[in-house]
């Protein structure tokens, strides 16, 4: 709370600082409250201003709150209904924060769900060119067994050969396996793009059993000296889903913490799972990493996009963690404060035997 | 023995034709169900690899079409898509094996196709004809 003795102070101070709430008197000299009221709001056009004056006069609330003033209190003031004033207008700024988030989070989904879209039907146009190259690379290595052997030959008998037959010789299998590596990267792309349009498999969800779908993603990745601690609810129910995708998903977002405390002295890294509601489990993974930066935040789930661009890592893990999850009806979303880690967590629904679960992205 | 392969991507046929004819295959190209309809009704095809999504028909459809004008053929499905429930459509629909494009190992599909043709064989030898 900063306190100020007259209007212009008042304006100044706002100025240099944000502040959620400003209470005001009417009548100050220099600056008195409708001048201040004016001058703040032309600043932030959202500030909450609450006024006080020992005037009660129709005209002057009504100016008051035309000029935008939250709430209009008289001298003396009742201290109970100062603070229920404040009270409320805390509470809407809280519900006017969560509901732009929610607008920046489902604009987010947007973005994906046509990235998504793009990504997978990009990848579908490059699958047959990939395939004709990689199926053309095989058969070129096969004619080349053919070819190779009676070439040696010939060259061991001496035949008058063109000048650069022995380079040609030797080079023609590691050209042949690049070939068949850049064919080989190309087709994990744009099999992990193909996830994205994974979406309506809901039919084969079967019934998930969470925490073992963490000790598999560990397992995999080996991960169990680096700092790793599970806490992981006993007799959780089990989610709905399919058990390879689960797997995956917990994959990645181990891998995403690993590379993240890739640099620390003591890496740390949680999984949790628990179930906060009998329709939701949840599981988070927390680690003291790097953090998002907060310019990163809007791109993380975003295909090809990499912190750490490097080769054969085309920055589609988390994408495919995002797609994954909704997919399921699931929702993932993270916390992050830069410089100490991040908090990612993960909501699937729980699995009934009807098969088919609502949403709960949007809960 | 003769193969008959059906895909709409010309480069793809240019492709298995030449890996193919290398093991010995007879092959012929169809670049659509249509087309392969009509080499089947002219010549009864026992070895037929088809792709799965092409214009006006699908593998599936070409396969059962197919099957109605030669029931021995055998039918091997190959797809840039897989997923479990188009595995489980081909296979029984009576494919009799399916790939998923790009090819990791044409190797693998040249051995398919080798199963096949001894199958066919054996058929053929046990109804009394000639192989």
């Amino acid at each position: 709370m900063t306190v100020a003795d007259d209007g212009r102070q008042g304006f100044e101070l706002f100025g240099k600082d944000t502040f959620d709430l400003v209470i005001t008197d009417i009548w100050m000299p220099n600056m008195d409250g409708f001048e201040l009221l004016r001058s703040i709001k032309k600043i932030n056009p959202e500030a909450d201003i609450v006024i006080i004056t020992g005037f009660a006069d129709v005209e002057s609330s009504i100016k008051a709150l035309r000029l935008g003033a939250s709430n209009y209190l008289l001298k003396p003031l009742n201290l109970e209904e100062l603070s229920f004033s404040v009270d409320s207008i805390h509470k809407k700024q809280m519900m006017v924060q969560r509901l732009a988030e929610q607008e920046a989070r489902l604009i987010q989904v947007g973005k994906m769900a046509d990235l998504g879209l793009v990504a997978a039907g990009v990848a579908h146009e490059i699958n047959n060119p990939n395939a004709f190259i990689r199926g053309n690379a095989q058969t070129l290595q096969k004619f080349w067994k053919v070819i190779d052997p009676f070439l040696n030959e010939a060259m061991e008998a001496g035949i008058d050969a063109p000048s650069g037959l022995d380079f040609i010789i030797r080079e023609m299998p590691p050209l042949i396996n690049s070939l068949l590596e850049g064919t080989n990267r190309i087709k994990k792309i744009v099999e992990a793009t193909a996830s994205f349009t994974r979406y309506n498999e809901a039919f084969y969800f079967q019934p998930v059993d969470i925490n073992q779908c963490v000790k598999d993603a560990v397992h995999c990745l080996n991960a169990s000296e680096t700092g790793l601690q599970l806490e992981l609810e006993p007799e959780l129910k089990p989610v709905s889903g399919i058990r390879a995708d689960m797997v995956e998903v917990i994959t990645e977002l181990l891998k995403n913490s690993n590379e993240a405390t890739r640099n620390r002295d003591c890496p740390d890294i949680r999984i949790r799972t628990s179930q906060p509601n009998p329709d939701i489990i949840k599981v988070e993974i927390e680690d003291n990493g790097t953090g998002i930066k907060a310019e990163h935040e809007n791109r993380i789930f975003t295909p090809f996009f990499s912190t750490d661009p490097k080769i054969g890592h085309p920055g589609l893990g988390l994408t495919k963690v995002f797609a994954l999850v909704r997919g399921f009806g699931g929702d993932v979303y993270f916390k992050s404060s830069e410089g100490k880690g991040a908090i990612f967590t993960v909501k699937l629904p729980v699995y009934h035997k009807e098969g088919q679960t609502d949403g709960i992205a949007d809960r | 023995m003769e193969l008959l392969i059906v895909d709409d991507e010309t480069e793809i046929l240019n492709m298995l034709r030449r890996h193919f004819e290398m093991d010995g295959f007879e092959v012929t190209l169809a670049t659509g169900p249509l087309e392969a309809i009509e080499l089947v009704k002219d010549k009864l095809f026992n070895l037929v690899l088809t792709d799965l999504k092409m214009p006006k028909m699908s593998g599936i459809e070409l396969m059962r079409e197919i099957k109605r004008i030669n029931p021995l053929a055998n039918v091997i499905m190959m797809t840039g898509y897989s997923n479990m429930s188009t595995v489980v459509e081909c296979m029984g629909a009576g494919a009799v094996d399916y790939f998923v494009k790009p090819f990791n190992d044409l190797e693998a599909l040249t051995l398919a196709l080798e199963q096949a043709r001894d199958r066919v064989i054996r058929w053929r030898l046990a109804m009394g004809a000639n192989p």
